[in-house]
């Protein structure tokens, strides 16, 4: 019943729920970007928690095919996306629309497979530079977590620190396995 | 056959000025004007983001009596709003570019009246303002209200210090943390929740030339039971909120932060009930009550989850008082002039939802809605 219950308010609530933007910071084979965000942190009292650390516990990811499901929130990869679905917008799971480029920071969600069992690294990059598309408002939060831990967080727009940093839709990228817990 | 549906318009016009003369004497020509909000009407204004169309963010202006919608603010993209009813303004952080969606980025601070809802005045700030989510805590002012305070993301994240009179700005670095909570008495000191599970406090130099930052001891777990972002005002302190419905009453006046008691809300025979949203509670500072918005299922990913009723806590004799229905809600806000109205973001239904509360047993009831808006996340009633 908390399923049925919670897809509807997912569906519904997804539809008004806020954030355009978010994902944390991750800089994903960018690493100017990340070099960058390393530079302005450092001094400070603590760093952000990135959401995972590429030296170890992940692996290059075997990426399964993407399911037809594409259009709907409850696809699995969709589990900590928070915006407007790219494969709604005439991107596709894990490639910007037309004109629209890939946010240079991210955050990483942690979302798991039920056809393989396995658990995936997601990132979520926002889509930049082009006017909100405003179809298919997911708004998943697993493992999502306020602003003081920005490497989980979903509520900010992810296209902050690119030079066109207007919002228009969220990718689901997958790149890594998790290892089994 | 256009021709002939002009020509029978021709011929009702006519009509009507042959019959006018009948008429000439008692009519009243009317002037176009503008209405304001009055000043003693108590409002509540609701931050729309307006997802779908993000670069046209708004506020609506309701009479809190009956929920009618009286007015709008432009709140640009991503903006925040912060009300000063005691200068009768509001102040919205927000973002323009220069092209509407491309080119120049702006930030800025406009100045609206609270009456004509005009913008009187605009302060630039630096384009580094977090385009979030319109959290309360990510825009505040501090006791004195001369002193506004604007977190910053790129995602490094830092707080922004604007002095309301001179304009004059400071940028206080604050990594890994976020959120502004303001000294309740000290204007010059605002602290923040941090990533490590400490509470980081600033109290700035009075020339805005430098500020000095005290860590806390940890006072909160990250992982295991993070707090909202969302805070309330007690009467001398703060109260914050945790994803498994602890309520941590903080001490935020001195130079480092302290946590003064921890209350567990959730009773054992509701053991899987959690709070959420995005402003998931409200707190009566005269009465110690709090309401917060609850579900069942405390799963992680859960935190941000609609409401199914509406618990009233009572902080000072630390019990739970009375849980009322009320579906739906993700934003909660008490009326500062009538400790017995609440108003809620009905992000399902899209309304905006009117709550009495009963003085005696707490039991709450839904006694109004307007359906309104598309994707409003904050609701306040400060005057």
């Amino acid at each position: 019943m908390s399923d049925i219950i919670i897809n509807r308010l997912m569906a519904a609530f997804d539809r008004a729920a806020e954030q355009a933007f978010r994902r944390s910071a991750q800089a994903i084979g960018r690493r100017s970007a990340l070099s960058t965000i390393g530079k302005l942190l450092v001094g400070g009292a603590m760093l952000p928690v990135l959401p995972f650390d590429r030296s170890s516990g992940v692996h290059a990811a075997d990426a399964p095919k993407a399911d037809a499901a594409d259009g709907s929130c409850d696809y699995w990869r969709y589990c900590a996306l928070d915006g407007f679905l790219c494969s709604c917008c005439g991107g596709s799971v894990s490639a910007c629309p037309p004109g629209a480029e890939p946010s240079k920071v991210t955050w990483i969600g942690t979302c798991h497979n039920p056809d393989e069992g396995k658990d995936y690294l997601v990132s979520y990059n926002d889509c930049c530079g082009k006017t909100s598309c405003g179809r298919c408002l997911c708004n998943g939060n697993v493992g999502e977590r306020p602003g003081y831990r920005m490497g989980l967080h979903n509520d900010i727009n992810w296209c902050m620190a690119n030079t066109q940093s207007m919002y228009h839709c969220t990718v689901s990228v997958l790149v890594g396995m998790a290892e089994s817990k | 056959m256009r021709t002939f549906a002009f020509r029978r318009l021709q011929c009702a016009c006519a009509v009507l000025l042959l019959s006018a003369p009948a008429t000439a004497a008692e009519f009243k020509s009317e002037s176009a004007g503008t209405t304001t909000i009055p000043a003693a009407m108590h409002r509540v204004y609701v931050l729309d983001a307006a997802l779908p169309h993000i670069v046209d963010g708004r506020i609506y202006v309701l009479d809190a009596a009956d929920l009618s919608l009286k007015g709008m603010l432009e709140a640009g993209f991503a903006g925040m709003m912060l009300a000063a009813p005691d200068r009768r303004r509001i102040y919205v952080a927000t973002t323009f570019y220069e092209r509407l969606t491309r080119g120049k980025r702006i930030d800025v601070v406009q100045v609206f009246d609270d009456q004509t809802l005009k913008v009187i005045d605009e302060i630039p700030i630096p384009t580094r303002r977090a385009q979030a989510l319109s959290y309360r805590s990510l825009f505040q002012r501090s006791s004195d209200g001369n002193v506004l305070f604007i977190q910053n993301a790129t995602p490094a994240t830092s707080i922004s210090v604007v002095d309301t009179a001179s304009k004059r700005q400071l940028e206080t670095p604050a990594p890994g943390c976020y959120g502004i909570y303001p000294a309740p008495t000290k204007p010059l000191r605002f602290s923040t929740l941090c990533g490590d599970g400490t509470i980081g406090t600033y109290t700035m130099s009075s020339n805005f030339q430098s500020s000095e930052r005290k860590t806390s001891a940890k006072l909160f777990d990250t992982g295991a039971d993070p707090l909202f972002i969302h805070a309330e005002r007690d009467q001398d302190g703060y109260v914050f909120l945790s994803f498994k419905g602890k309520l941590l009453r903080a001490s935020l006046d001195g130079e480092s932060a302290t946590i003064t008691e921890t209350l567990d809300i959730i009773p054992p025979d509701a053991a899987d009930w959690a709070p959420g949203g995005y402003q998931p509670f409200a707190v009566d500072p005269k009465s110690g009550m709090a309401y917060i918005l609850m579900h069942p299922g405390n799963k992680d990913g859960d935190h941000k989850n609609p409401s199914a009723e509406i618990w009233a806590y009572d902080l000072r004799g630390k019990r739970l008082v009375a849980r009322s229905r009320a579906a739906n809600l993700t934003s909660l806000t008490l009326s500062a002039v009538d400790p017995a109205l609440l108003f809620g973001i009905n992000p399902v239904d899209l309304t905006i939802e009117r709550f009495t509360i009963d003085a005696s047993s707490h039991q709450i009831s839904r006694a109004g809605q307007i359906r309104l808006g598309e994707t409003a996340a904050l609701v306040e009633a400060p005057r």
